[in-house]
This record gives structure tokens, sequence and C-alpha cells, in this order.
């Protein structure tokens, strides 16, 4: 084998030394040359290239593989996020108060407009906008700027057949409130992220968000997804629906009666509470002023929260009630018990008034509830003592949260007894010197037209799952504040307020029985730390021997009117009257009680 | 090997005079070869034959090699096979993408189709809720000289009356003093995208109302699907209270929107409100002064059909 291989080499090098000597060479022709010497050069070729073939493929493939992998796979692999879709709140019936649906986003690419007062004039009139208008729009260099937002898919359909170039639409998902501001400062409201700021929106937010899913995709440099490619979908688990205790119609209609009267009291705010006393579900819960749900951003910051659980104020003689029910449960009187009552009273270094100047007089208990008496209340009270009055307003519920954890809740305050002064004992004992939110005052007319049962208040009766699992927020046991007995002979004594002789005729209910108590409290005033101005309302309940309903109105700082029986009343007469038909609830057609209000002798 | 070379060198050189000579010597060399039958087969039958014959008697283990004729022939068979396979390979490969990319097209056809009709019902439920708020009720109610009842009052089974049933007092045209606007979020799209600049859009413009409207329009060309029970029948045989202006509303909402079937038993809002009592007239229809809802069957607020119907 050696030597052909010697003859090839030295063939060629004697060829090159001599040159021009031509005619030696055609005498040995190549044939000389075995064409093995060319396999092996080609074989050691082929060796050498692929060898540098291979390296490489182990380079890349062995090597950088899995980086060049992941960022090959990047290139075509498309991650869409899949938004989920938001959950409703609805009302007790099942109406909507909050909905998401899809909208658009029109947006223009300026750069590939090139007559944009001809395309503005085709989109105006479609949008609705003025041509000049969106024109502007149009004009100018930037790839993505908005021409309309939030925007139907059917205007947008409208659009799209106009089949304009370097128009095109992002879809969003848009809260909406079909109900506009029924019960808005109930359900809240969002933001531009389509997170919940007030409300329910706010207060159950993680529910009703849901997880976002993603989609997965491999795409062609043309943007369209390859069939055979990857493709994994991860669906988007919706929102849990939230389902409220509230009535839309009651809703609406007490909202509408509380604006009507406020206006016309020319007062700053008012509340109203609608509550089914044997199930603590607040059927309304509306307050003045209130805002748009589909405009947060147009009302005034003070009214997107909730007043009637946010406020608190001092209740005055609607608190009466739960000094009247403490000492007749406690046995120190009864509604016939006799009272002799001036019009004041010296307690401490203070002398408690009546609201006005009157002659001594016999009064029993249920008249002096029924004339609202501060006097004929502190003596009342006194029978029983300040340190069972206090562990009574306690089990009430006052200065306790409602248990509704709505946001920016207050519980409302009461002085600690060992904390009171001479002067706590009467003052508190007519409504004074504690405070509440209306939602409480609310829920301890609802123990008393519940024989006596104190049930927490709900707000939302359940949130429904996308799997159709429902949760029923948590609540506490009912506890027995006053027996049975007591809360029937209270229920009688408020039924004395709104017949005649009473404060409350204004709210009676012709055919029904109706029970109730006004309050005109002193207003306490943050801003100059006085007392300015009074809360005049109204809390009462029908029908009074087997009360459904309790509706609880408050109007805070009226300049026309004062009195509670006067402002309170008629809006509790016509919410209720209105509530007991929506409920079906006929009278019970048995007679009043008629408790004597004044005795003789 | 080296030594066949040489002689193969040697024959090229050689005169062909001595052809013969050399053609035996050779063969008598290439009878220790293993590749006797090659070398052999150039050199003519004549000599091969003798030459064999002379080899056979010598060494008798010459080994018949295989046919090529045969081997030609499978090969060919071979080469046709895997010309089918590659070209069935490849038929089969292009039909099942082909199907795959069918099965895309079709994917995403229903998924386009999916979203227009998730946009339809997303529309058709916000009508809905539009038409069903309680404030748009209520003036649908007023629009028909109905007036919020003051006093309840039932009527028992056996006929009897509970409450004091009195006239109701109050003016029909009376504004609802709240105003909730049924759908506001598309007036002010151009507004929005402004984000605080004022902008030219007509105060009063609602593409919603606009849709409605059109769809509105749309319906009436549509075949009705809903049963033919009128709103007129269904006053007519149930005991519904209802002012005079009321009740010719309803007779005459006949020619209003039937909704259809799917949209009557699943979408059709209904919204609880009592019945007003007669406030001008004797009504022609006996009176249940309360236990009835006011039922929308329609889709848009501009016409919808208000139905008294039954409560539940």
């Amino acid at each position: 084998m050696s030597s052909p291989s010697t003859m090839r080499r030295t063939a060629p090098r004697g060829a090159s030394s001599r040159g021009p000597v031509r005619k030696t060479r055609t005498t040995h022709p190549l044939v000389l040359v075995s064409p093995r010497g060319r396999g092996l050069f080609l074989l050691v070729a082929t060796a050498v290239i692929l060898s540098i073939f291979g390296g490489r493929l182990v380079q890349v493939q062995a090597v950088q593989g899995k980086a060049l992998a992941s960022q090959a796979i990047e290139q075509r692999l498309k991650k869409q996020t899949l938004p989920a879709p938001r959950g409703a709140i609805l009302d007790s019936a099942g109406q909507p108060l909050a909905l998401t649906v899809e909208v658009r986003n029109i947006v223009a690419d300026q750069t590939k407009i090139t007559d944009p007062a001809a395309v503005a004039a085709m989109l105006g009139p479609v949008l609705g906008a003025d041509p000049d208008v969106v024109a502007q729009r149009l004009t100018g260099t930037r790839h993505f700027m908005y021409v309309a937002k939030g925007v139907t898919p059917a205007t947008w359909n409208q659009v799209l057949d106009l089949r304009l170039p370097g128009i095109t639409s992002e879809s969003v998902a848009q809260r909406v409130y079909p109900a506009g501001d029924v019960a808005s400062n109930v359900v809240g409201f969002t933001g531009d992220g389509g997170s919940g700021l007030g409300g329910v929106e706010y207060a159950f937010q993680s529910q009703l968000a849901g997880t976002a899913g993603v989609r997965t995709y491999e795409r062609g440099p043309g943007g369209n997804v390859i069939p055979t490619g990857a493709n994994a979908v991860t669906a988007a688990q919706p929102g849990a629906t939230v389902k409220l205790t509230i009535d839309r119609d009651i809703q609406f209609f007490a909202q509408r009666a509380l604006a009507e009267q406020v206006a016309k009291a020319k007062a700053d705010s008012g509340t109203i509470v609608v509550m089914d006393p044997r199930t603590g579900d607040i059927l309304a819960l509306g307050m003045v002023p209130t805002f748009d749900p589909n405009h947060p951003g147009t009302a005034d910051a003070s009214s997107l929260g909730n007043r009637a659980l946010n406020n608190v104020f001092e209740p005055g003689s609607t608190s009466k009630l739960m000094t009247m029910a403490a000492v007749v449960n406690e046995g120190a009187a009864t509604p016939y018990s006799t009272f002799k009552v001036r019009d004041s009273i010296k307690r401490g270094d203070k002398l408690f008034h009546d609201h006005d100047p009157h002659p001594v007089q016999k009064l029993t208990l249920a008249g002096i509830m029924a004339e609202s008496s501060n006097v004929g209340t502190i003596q009342a009270a006194e029978r029983i003592g300040g340190r069972r009055l206090y562990s009574y307003l306690k089990k009430f519920g006052i200065g306790l949260p409602t248990g509704l954890h709505f946001p920016g809740e207050s519980a409302g305050s009461i002085p600690a007894y060992d904390d009171w002064s001479p002067t706590s004992f009467p003052t508190i004992a007519f409504g004074q010197g504690l405070s509440v939110n209306a939602v409480q005052s609310a829920s301890v007319y609802a123990t008393i037209a519940n024989d006596g049962v104190r049930v927490q208040p709900r707000l939302v009766d359940e949130i429904v799952n996308p799997d159709g699992s429902v949760v029923v927020p948590p609540s506490t046991t009912p506890t027995q504040v006053v027996t049975a007995q007591t809360a029937q002979q209270l229920r009688s004594m408020l039924e004395s307020v709104v017949g005649s002789g009473g404060t409350g005729t204004m709210a009676a209910i012709p055919g029904y029985r109706v029970g109730g108590k006004t309050g005109t409290a002193s207003e306490y005033r943050e801003d100059c730390h006085c007392y300015r101005g009074v809360v005049a309302s109204f809390i009462g309940m029908a029908p009074v021997d087997k009360p459904q309903l309790v509706v609880a109105v408050s109007i805070f700082n009226p300049r026309v009117g004062h009195f509670g029986g006067e402002l309170g009343g008629p809006v509790f007469k016509r919410v209720m009257t209105y509530a007991l038909q929506v409920r079906k609830i006929p009278p019970t057609g048995t007679p009043s009680a008629k408790l004597p209000l004044t005795y003789k002798g | 090997m080296s030594a066949t070379a040489r002689n193969l060198d040697g024959v090229a050189a050689d005169p062909a005079a001595e052809l013969e000579a050399v053609e035996l010597a050779y063969l008598d060399e290439l009878a220790d070869a293993d590749h006797a039958a090659d070398f052999a087969r150039p050199v003519g039958t004549e000599y091969a034959t003798r030459g064999a014959r002379k080899l056979k008697a010598a060494r008798p283990n010459l080994r018949m090699v295989s046919p090529l004729r045969a081997e030609r022939a499978s090969r060919g068979m071979f080469a046709l096979i895997v010309t089918a396979l590659l070209i069935v390979g490849m038929v089969v490969i292009l039909v099942i993408n082909t199907t795959i990319a069918q099965g895309a097209f079709t994917v995403s056809e229903l998924q386009a189709q999916q979203a227009t009709l998730t946009q339809q019902e997303q529309a058709l439920s916000r009508s809905i809720a539009a038409a069903a708020a309680p404030d748009a009720l209520e003036q649908k109610a007023r629009d028909m000289g109905m007036i919020p009842s003051e006093s309840p009052v039932f009527l028992n089974p056996d006929g009897s009356i509970v409450g004091k049933p009195k006239p109701a007092r109050g003016s029909t045209s009376q504004p609802p003093l709240l105003r909730t606007p049924a759908d506001v979020t598309s007036a002010e799209a151009v507004d929005n995208a402004a984000s605080g600049v004022a902008q030219g859009l007509p105060p009063d413009y609602d593409p919603a109302a606009a849709d409605a409207a059109q769809r509105q329009a749309q319906s009436f060309n549509e075949p009705r699907l809903g049963p033919s029970v009128t709103a007129a029948q269904r006053a007519a045989s149930m005991p519904v209270t209802l002012s005079a202006d009321a009740a010719v509303a309803a007779s005459t909402s006949t020619s209003g929107v039937v909704a259809p079937a799917t949209g009557a038993t699943n979408t059709s809002a209904t919204s609880k409100a009592p019945a007003k009592l007669p406030h001008t007239s004797t009504p022609k229809v006996t009176s249940q002064w309360s236990d009835t809802v006011i039922a929308v069957s329609g889709l848009s607020s501009g016409d919808a059909g208000l139905t008294a119907v039954p409560a539940r």
C-alpha cells in the first residue's frame, strides 16, 4: 500500500520543478496515479468537514440545545391572557345590580390613515361623535390612539362594516350597573382596572374577580395560529355571583321616597333601612345623597360611602325603646304603670327638659313613650338603675359591629358603665350620649319585632361559585334580649305612638296595625365639636301583632321641619305601604291594643 | 491481490499473440482466487468452459453465484415499494394536515360564532336589565296611566276584601325624582377616550338605544316565535287591576313585541310591582288589587310589551 502513495506524492512535485518540460508529462499520463489516493483525499476531506458539522451539531444540540430550543419556542409561542369575567351582583330576586359586559375600545393607527377627514366623516356618524373631533384623533404619527372607548359590540360591527384601514379595536370588560343609583351605596363601584373600590364590589373583590386564564399557542410570522403546534388553554375561572338580600324594587322606592323628603326638608342627608326582622335580611339600604356607580367620578367623594353604616349619630328618642324594654323586662314597670311627669327634672348638675313646657302630667309608661317624654323616661329608667340599663343596651348591640363586615363600617359607641358621670345615666336613658349607625338602630326595633330575639342583620344572602356551590356568609346565633311577652307589650306601646295622642300619627297606614317611634335628636357635629341641627327619625314596624317589616328613616339636619314624626313619618308610611304590597303582607285584621296613655287619680 | 494487479498490467502490455498461453496460465493462477468466475467472464465461453472443465477436475469446490437477473428484479421491486410507500406516506400526511387545518378553521369559525352569540346575549340581557330597572318600569307604568297605591288591599279567595280600599291620589305625570340612566356606558365613549377633554358627543346620544331600536325593527320582520296568547287575552282572563287607560294599553300591546320562545322562558325580566287601584273610572276587569306583577317580555325600553300576568 505504500508504493502508490509515494508515486502520487512524487509525481506532482517532479512536474512542478521541471516546469516547462511538458512533453515528458504527456508521455506519462495520469493513469499511473491511483484512484485510491483520490478516494483517500475525499475521505479525509469529508471526514474533516463532517467532523466540523458534527462538532457544530454537538454544540447546537447538546451544549446550547435547551437554550436555543426555548428561544425558538418563545418566538413562536404566544401567551394570551384570558380575562376572568367578573361575577354579577344580584338582588334577592336575582335581578342584576351589577353586570360585566364586553365592550370595544376603538383604536386608530394614525400612520395608516391617509385621509383623516374622509375616515372621520364615515366614522363620526356611527360613533355619534363630531367628525372634526374624530379627525383630530386620526391625524398624527402615532401607531396607537384611542378613538372611542367602551362602545357596544354592535357599534363596533358597524365600524367594521366600513372597512377602514388602520382602525382596529380591543375588547375590554366593562362593569355595568343597569339600575343606576339604585342600591349604589351598597353595591359600590369599580375602578379603571375593574377591581372593586367601594361597597360589596370592594368587600367581595376576591370572590367577584375570579382567576384569569392563559391560552398558549404557536403562531406563524403573520400571527396566524399553527394548527399542529402546541395549543394549551387554561380556562379563566369566572368570578362568583354575590346575591344580596336587597329587594331592588323596595330599594328603589325607599330611595326615592327618602330623596323626595330630604329635598323637601332641605336636609343635608338621609338614610333608610328596610329589614325583615325574622331573618335580619336588609331589604333596602338607601341613602341620600347617592351616586351613579356607572360614573363614580362625577359624584362627591362623601356620597360614595355607605352612610347608613359608616355614619354614627346619637339616636335620641328612638333609643327610648331600649330603656322601656329594659324597664319592662326587669319587671320594674308595665305599660300601665303610672308616673307623675313634670316638664323638667334635675339630675347631677343639669336640668333635663321635655321638648315642650307642660304642667305635671299623669302618664302611663305607654303615655311616656307615646308623648316621648324625656323626664318620664328618666323616671322610669331610675327604677332599674344605670348598670342594668347599660347591660341591656349592650345586649341590643349598641357599640358592637353589625356583623355585616361592610367596608368602612362604624360600630358606634357607648361609654363604659364605669366611666359614666352623674349626668350620663339620664342622658343615655333618652338616647343622647351614645351613638349608633342606622342599621344598628333598625336592628333594635327588629329585635322587639322578632319577639325579643336579636338576629344579626344580613346584607349578603349567598355567594354562588361558578361550579354551583353556594357559600352563605356566617352569622352569629340569635340571642334573646328580652322575653317575647316584653316584646309584645312594647309593640303595643309603639302602636300607641302612631295612634291618636302620639307623636307618630303621620306614619299610620289605614287598615294596618303599625307601631313605631319618633326621634328628634340633637346632632353632634364633628366639624365644630358642638351640637347643631337635629336628626329627625322614625323607626317602625308592621303589622304590630305579627311584624314582618321594620323601616327606619333618618333625616339629617333638616332646615324645613324639625320633628321625626313629621319628617320621618310620611317616608315610613309610603315605604312601608309599598313594601307591604311587594312582600304581599295582608293586614292581620286584629283590633289595636289601645293602651291608656294617661290615668286619673 | 497485489499479484493479480501486476498480472493485469502485464496482460495489457504483452502482445496478443501469446494470448492463449497467457490465458491458460492466467486461469491457472486464478483457480486459487475466490473470484474466478468474475475474471473468466470477459475471456469468452470457449476458453472458460475448457478451463472450467479442467479446473473442475482439479478443484471441485467452485460455488454457484446467485442469478443476476433475479437480483435485478428484486432491486426494482424494492425501489417500487419504497417509492410507493413514500407517495402513500406523503398523501397520508397531506390528508392529516388538511384535516387538522380544516379542524382549526372550524374551531376558529365556531369560536367566532360563539363570541358573536355571547355579545348578542350580553347586549340582550343588558337591554332587559335596563328595561326592567325599577325606574324604567315605573315610568312605563305611569305612561300607562298607573299611579302608586296608597292603601294595600288584598282579595281573599272567597271574594272578601282585606284592607281599606281608597282611591289613590297623585298625578300620573309626576316624574320620578331619581334619574337612573338605563344605559349610560356607551354615551361618552369618545369622551372617555379623551380622558377629560370635553368632546362634541351629543349629550342625548345613546348607542344602546340605537341598537335596541335596530333590533326592534328587525324583530318585526322575524316570525313570531312566542305563543300567541296576548297581553289582552291574559288581562281579560285573569282578574287584574288596571286603570282604564292601562287596560287599553295592555290590549293595544298585542301588536307589540312577543318575545321569542327562548327569551320568554329564560330572559324575560319580571319585576314585582303592585297593581294600582282604579283611579279614574270603573275598570273593565275584576279587581285583585295587589297580587299582580308586571312582566316585561320585550327587549328594548322603547316598546317593551308591558303585560299584566298573575303572580307566581
